[in-house]
């Protein structure tokens, strides 16, 4: 199983929300608008569609090795 | 039936990422992602801002090693013509292919106002990267439109040169889209940011030959410039799709700036970032023989002279208008006459723009 890594550059999100509401699970808002991330680590695919629709660009998404 | 073959015609947002999303959705056939610009696909708006500005030089969408990783076949600086919908065969620059599906995601054009050497307009990576060049600190600027385009491009160069002025017919920047009373909060932003504002004219001619020495206003003042960026628009044909992006003929589908999408009971050709991405996906589901309709509301965003603008909905007229802030700071919110949110926007106002989204969703 494909494990995912993400990070969020917080001075790139512009609080558009698109990754919650394609990841609930994965992000929020936080009080400012600003996305974070639930959870550093992931198997749940939709990372991939969150950070796809990021205007910003702010979502990085990387593989990693599953033990 | 799924298709061998997919051509996507245009490498641009909608088109790199409706090739990205039939691969991230298992389509293991071949896909031609064809561009007329000589770059891989990169990040347009971008352009008018980072880019111009300087703070961003890498503008590509991805790594230059991606698109062969996924086997898409990138095919830069030819354009696909000859399209031949019975057949189902077109033109890859000079070569022939048949396709079992065609996407267009060819974009919109600048709107041109064709002058001397030192008329810029700004649309393709090109045509930044030639501004960008030109511009030094003694440059004199004039801009001609203030719109998004204008007034990004203002922004990002007044960072750059000592004299920028911006010249457009309507009564404040951006009134067209956003109305009078954020105009006028936009027009005493750009003046504070040392900004020459020069509204309810245009440009008459461009002065000097072969060579810009300046430009005549439909006032018949005169400013002189080394440099003109017309930003007043964009022009294209439009091609109608459904809801997921299939146009009337099977097999052929649009996305993108392109594509005139169904939105509030009629077609709407939407020219942001959010769409085309949007719009991507749901082509490439269909592609794939799903049906994943997109429907969510336009969004764009704007960077100028210190304004995050963000703006959701789509309203060509309201009835009221709801300030909130000053210019510094504020949120408007376009209401109908039954007070119903058509649009709003958030300048500086983060976290604003989630709750407009599920408003304007609901």
């Amino acid at each position: 199983m494909t494990r995912y890594c993400i990070s969020i550059d917080q001075s790139l999100c512009s609080g558009f929300g698109a990754c919650v509401d394609l990841a609930p699970d994965l992000f929020r808002l936080e009080r400012g608008g600003i996305a974070e991330a639930v959870t550093a680590e992931t198997d749940d695919a939709s990372v991939l569609d969150a950070a796809a629709a990021c205007p910003m660009g702010a979502i990085a998404v990387r593989e990693v090795l599953a033990a | 039936m799924t298709p061998h073959t997919v051509l996507v015609a245009g490498a641009g947002l909608a088109g790199s990422r409706c090739a990205e999303s039939l691969r991230a959705r298992g389509f293991g056939g071949r896909i031609v992602l064809a561009g007329v610009e000589p770059h891989a696909p990169y990040e347009r708006p971008a352009l008018s801002k980072e880019l111009l500005a300087g703070t961003k030089t890498d503008v590509g969408l991805r790594p230059p090693t991606f698109w062969q990783e996924q086997q898409i076949e990138l095919v830069l600086g030819n354009a696909v013509t000859d399209v031949d919908p019975a057949r189902r065969t077109a033109k890859v620059g000079s070569r022939e292919l048949t396709w079992d599906a065609l996407v267009h995601a060819t974009g919109v054009r600048a709107r041109r106002l064709d002058g001397p050497s030192g008329v810029y307009h700004l649309r393709t990576l090109d045509d930044a990267l030639a501004l960008r060049s030109r511009v030094t600190p003694d440059t004199r600027v004039v801009v001609a439109g203030a719109g998004f385009i204008g007034g990004e491009v203002a922004s990002s160069l007044s960072g750059i040169v000592a004299r920028v002025t911006v010249v457009d017919p309507a009564g404040a920047p951006l009134e067209r889209v956003l109305g009078p009373e954020v105009g006028r909060l936009l027009a005493r932003r750009y003046r504070d940011c040392g900004v020459d504002l020069r509204l309810g004219v245009g440009v008459r001619a461009f002065l000097g030959e072969p060579c810009l020495e300046g430009v005549e206003l439909t006032d018949g003042s005169v400013v002189a410039a080394d440099v003109v960026v017309v930003g007043i628009g964009s022009v294209g044909a439009a091609v109608t799709v459904d809801a997921c992006g299939r146009t009337a003929t099977p097999g052929i589908y649009a996305c993108g700036d392109v594509a005139a999408w169904p939105r509030d009971g009629r077609h709407l050709r939407v020219e942001h970032w959010t769409s085309a991405a949007g719009q991507a996906r749901s082509v490439a589901a269909s592609i794939l023989g799903g049906e994943e309709p997109y429907d969510e509301p336009p969004y764009f965003w704007s960077d100028q002279f210190g304004l995050r603008l963000q703006h959701v909905g789509h309203a060509d007229a309201w009835h009221a208008v709801v300030l909130e802030g000053d210019e510094s700071s504020f949120t408007a919110r376009y209401h109908d006459a039954r007070g119903r949110l058509l649009a709003a926007l958030a300048a500086n106002r983060t976290a604003d723009v989630a709750s407009f989204r599920r408003e304007l969703a609901a």
